[in-house]
């Protein structure tokens, strides 16, 4: 570090005064090769430094946006989020499906009891074994030991999505279904 | 440089100014152009020196340093030049070397400046700190550079409230100031209901060559105060819901009612205004009006201001809290106007309690906890809400005799359970919810399942519920009090 | 650049800003218009003066100004970066074609001059936006940049006449071998 910047010193020093004085110059007069050798070192490294600006990470203080009122929470972002962590077809996330699989069950019990006017249990227990829905795909969201249908087994590997997450869209149209059948 | 007011700016021969001046004509041109497209650039933003010292007070304003970072913006610059001075060697061309040099003088100027700490003396006004709802608010602020050094590189972003959305214009300026001169921009905000305090305006400056940024707050306290009028609350049915249970009792005595219950024979020591004239003036007979005598219900309005009732199908739309502050001021008034007493009381981590009162005082006092109670912000509060301490609070403050009409979104199961548990220790609950759940996602379609089936679950437990989405609150009381009378 | 031209653009620009936030509809985060009039006028400047001796330099740095336009319209300092990277080899073209001292360095200053506007324009959108006024800082910025790159092509150039001719390849090598060693360092 230190003799290079020595030496750096040096050379700009010798070369000023080389360009100021026409003795010093053709004293130390460069051989050809020398200077195109210097030429070529200069570009190189001027080229590599150059470089470095890929690297730049710059990131300038954001004000934010204070014009804008705190924006509200629209319900059901989080859950959202926490479907799209729990569907993504990466490994893990096995809680994070329980999670959810637990909520959606509870509405899901919810509506089939009060559409079939039975109880809780009953309707626990349609749920879990498949028999609440015509649907295959919403069927085999509840019950573990029924396959999704191969239709969805397929576009979920063609899609590159989760079966669950398939499950999971066809598990909130049966709700819709039936919720809506208890309203007319 | 053509600053339509800065006489003394435009014959000032500060070096920045010269600097100015010397950029090619280009730059006045394109202004001009910029005028003609860009909409409010003149109107919106003055710069001026301040020769008067009109009101330039000259105490800086109290400030915060947030941040200061090298921008790297010229990274690069120097091994371009080397680049160049390499290529003009090898190839011995001195134009290149000359051209490579210059290079260098820009990397020797990257590295000369930093980034001043900006000295303000900051003033900002509203045209008005008492606005109605909707109104338009005019907010002028000024900055004054009071410290010793020039500012080559000043950009400002007010501290806009939370609460409020900016109409017209960014409240925004980039500039630069040398010291003793101001910049002054304006823009227009929409009053929305509240109190709105302004937070810290940023302050975001630059050395000349922008290689280093400082990020500094300065703390203009600024506030308006935003009180809805309480609506005539006339068209609400809300008699309808007050009356069932408890409260207005019926009774047999004669009395200031207002229900006509039937007319009989008059009898010795009957009033006088009592008496159905027009009968006596069509039949001939005395007959007295016998009216349904009611004794004033007592009613809490509580509304759920937690942060989860802040909370819209559109993220810029009102929030849960908006409609529920709003539907409680109409059935307040309406209340208040029916002769019951009414107080107010919120569901949030901040206390908020006004005891059920009657008068024109109380109606004020209603009407301004409503508007400008920290626990109604229009933002939610920080704090965490314990459940259960808010209860017994609620439950030791609560008149026995109290019913409780219970403003709620209903986006949570805790809303629900407070319901039932108010229920349950003996007030009349009645739950009004606006409905703030959409249904394009899965996530949101869930939700809103969720949030009809509680609705439901309260209707079975014996708990009155009615919501309200796009039709207004009177439009769903009315609906809902027919259907509860049948 | 008219509107139509600008308009079409900001559709590009605002999708591609998408992860931004849904709130790029209320503050135009795009570059003030001046910084970007200010930046072609000076690419332009720099494009003629390297144009006099190489048309494939001055054709490059025309290249160059088309990349500051776009990299301001996209409020994207990554091409901005590209453009003056195309630029700094038009000078190179140029001075290798023998381009005289006077027109390489107008074109040098006005590239560097028109990238330090352009990239200011990007930094002054995203922190002001362009609905804010910033013709003062613009000016200002331009007027200080426009400034050092005078001084120093005048201080070059001076001393290029007070030599006067000479042998300066000697010196010129030595001066750069210095500047190449104290550049590696200070690093």
């Amino acid at each position: 570090m230190r003799p290079l910047a020595v030496a750096g010193v040096l050379a700009v020093a010798v070369g000023l005064l080389a360009a100021l004085d026409r003795g010093v110059a053709s004293a130390i007069s460069p051989t050809s090769t020398v200077v195109t050798l210097i030429g070529v070192l200069g570009v190189v490294q001027g080229i590599r430094y150059a470089n470095a600006r890929r690297e730049r990470r710059r990131v300038p203080a954001d004000p934010g946006d204070p014009e804008r009122r705190a924006p509200a929470a629209v319900p059901g972002a989080a859950l959202d989020e926490r479907i799209a962590r729990a569907a993504s077809p990466a490994p893990g996330g096995y809680r994070d499906r329980r999670d959810l699989r637990d909520r959606i069950r509870e509405v899901s019990i919810t509506a089939v009891a009060r559409d079939r006017n039975c109880s809780r249990e009953a309707a626990a227990a349609a749920v879990d074994d498949g028999t609440w829905t015509d649907d295959g795909a919403a069927a085999a969201f509840f019950d573990t030991r029924t396959a999704y249908p191969l239709r969805v087994r397929l576009s979920a590997g063609v899609r590159g999505r989760s079966n669950y997450w398939y499950g999971l869209r066809a598990v909130i149209d049966e709700i819709e279904r039936i919720e809506s059948r208890g309203d007319a | 440089m053509s600053d339509p007011r800065g006489a003394a700016v435009a014959s000032d021969s500060d070096a920045s100014d010269r600097n100015g001046e010397s950029d090619p004509s280009a730059d006045d041109a394109t202004g001009r152009e910029s005028d003609a497209t860009g909409r409010e650039s003149d109107a919106d933003a003055t710069e001026s020196v301040d020769a008067a010292a009109a009101e330039s007070a000259g105490a800086p304003t109290d400030r915060e340093s947030r941040r200061e970072i090298e921008t790297d913006r010229w990274l690069g610059i120097a091994g371009a030049a080397l680049a160049l001075v390499g290529l003009g060697v090898l190839v011995r061309q001195s134009s290149l070397v000359l051209a490579g040099a210059v290079g260098v003088g820009y990397a020797v100027y990257a590295r000369a400046g930093d980034a001043p700490t900006p000295t303000l003396a900051v003033t900002r006004s509203v045209s008005d700190e008492t606005p109605a709802p909707g109104d338009e608010v005019r907010v002028t602020v000024r900055a004054e550079n009071v410290g010793e050094g020039a500012l080559p590189d000043l950009r400002l972003v007010d501290g806009v409230p939370p609460g409020l959305a900016v109409v017209d214009g960014p409240a925004r300026v980039g500039t630069a100031l040398r010291p003793g001169t101001a910049v002054t921009f304006e823009y227009i905000v929409r009053a929305a209901r509240g109190d709105h305090e302004w937070e810290a305006m940023t302050a975001i400056t630059r050395d000349a060559a922008g290689a280093r940024e400082r990020t500094t707050a300065f703390d203009a306290p600024t506030a308006i105060a935003c009180t809805p009028e309480l609506s005539a609350g006339g068209d609400l049915p809300l008699r309808g819901l007050t009356t069932v249970h408890h409260g207005r009792v019926p009774t047999d005595v004669g009395g200031a009612g207002v229900e006509f219950h039937a007319t009989r024979e008059y009898r010795r020591g009957d009033p006088l205004k009592r008496i159905d004239w027009n009968r006596r003036a069509r039949t001939g007979e005395l007959s007295t009006v016998e009216l349904r005598e009611e004794r004033a219900a007592t009613v809490v309005l509580l509304v759920d201001a937690r942060e989860s009732a802040y909370a819209a199908a559109d993220p810029d739309a009102e929030t849960a809290v908006e409609a529920s502050v709003s539907a409680a001021g109409q059935a307040f008034s309406a209340l208040l106007d029916g002769g019951d007493r009414v107080g107010i009381a919120a569901l949030s981590p901040l206390d908020c309690w006004l005891p059920p009162g009657s008068g024109t005082v109380h109606a004020a006092r209603g009407r301004e906890t409503l508007a400008t109670d920290p626990a109604l912000a229009p933002t939610p509060s920080d704090e965490r809400f314990y459940r259960s301490l808010w209860l017994r609070r609620f439950r030791r403050r609560i008149p026995a005799d109290a019913q409780v009409l219970f403003f709620t979104p209903l986006v949570d199961d805790t809303a629900a359970s407070l319901a039932r548990r108010i229920d349950a220790h003996g007030h009349l609950v009645t739950v009004l919810s606006p409905d703030p759940t959409t249904t394009e996602t899965a996530g949101q379609r869930l939700t809103t399942f969720e949030r009809r089936q509680r609705l439901r679950a309260l209707r079975s437990a014996g708990i009155r519920a009615l919501e309200w989405g796009d039709d207004s609150f009177p439009v769903a009381v009315a609906a809902a009090t027919r259907r509860w009378s049948r | 650049m008219s509107d139509a031209v600008r308009d079409g653009e900001r559709g590009a620009s605002g999708e591609s800003r998408d992860d931004a936030g849904a709130d790029s509809h209320e503050i135009d985060a795009r570059p003030p218009t001046v910084a970007i009039a200010a930046s072609l006028a000076a690419a332009g400047v720099a494009a003629t003066a390297a144009s006099v001796a190489s048309p494939t330099g001055g054709a490059l740095l025309g290249v160059a100004a088309l990349g500051f336009l776009g990299g301001s319209l996209r409020g994207s300092a990554r091409v901005l970066t590209w453009g003056a990277a195309v630029g700094v080899v038009g000078l190179a073209l140029a001075g290798y074609r023998g381009a005289p001292p006077e027109a390489l360095l107008v074109a040098a200053v006005g590239l560097a001059v028109a990238w330090d506007i352009a990239d200011h324009g990007v930094g002054l959108g995203e922190q002001v936006g362009r609905g804010a006024r910033a013709r003062r800082n613009v000016a200002v910025h331009a007027g200080s940049g426009l400034l050092v790159g005078a001084l120093a092509a005048g201080l070059v150039y001076g001393v290029t006449l007070a030599v006067g001719g000479g042998q300066p390849v000697a010196a010129l090598a030595l001066l750069l071998a210095g500047g190449i060693a104290l550049i590696s360092a200070l690093r």
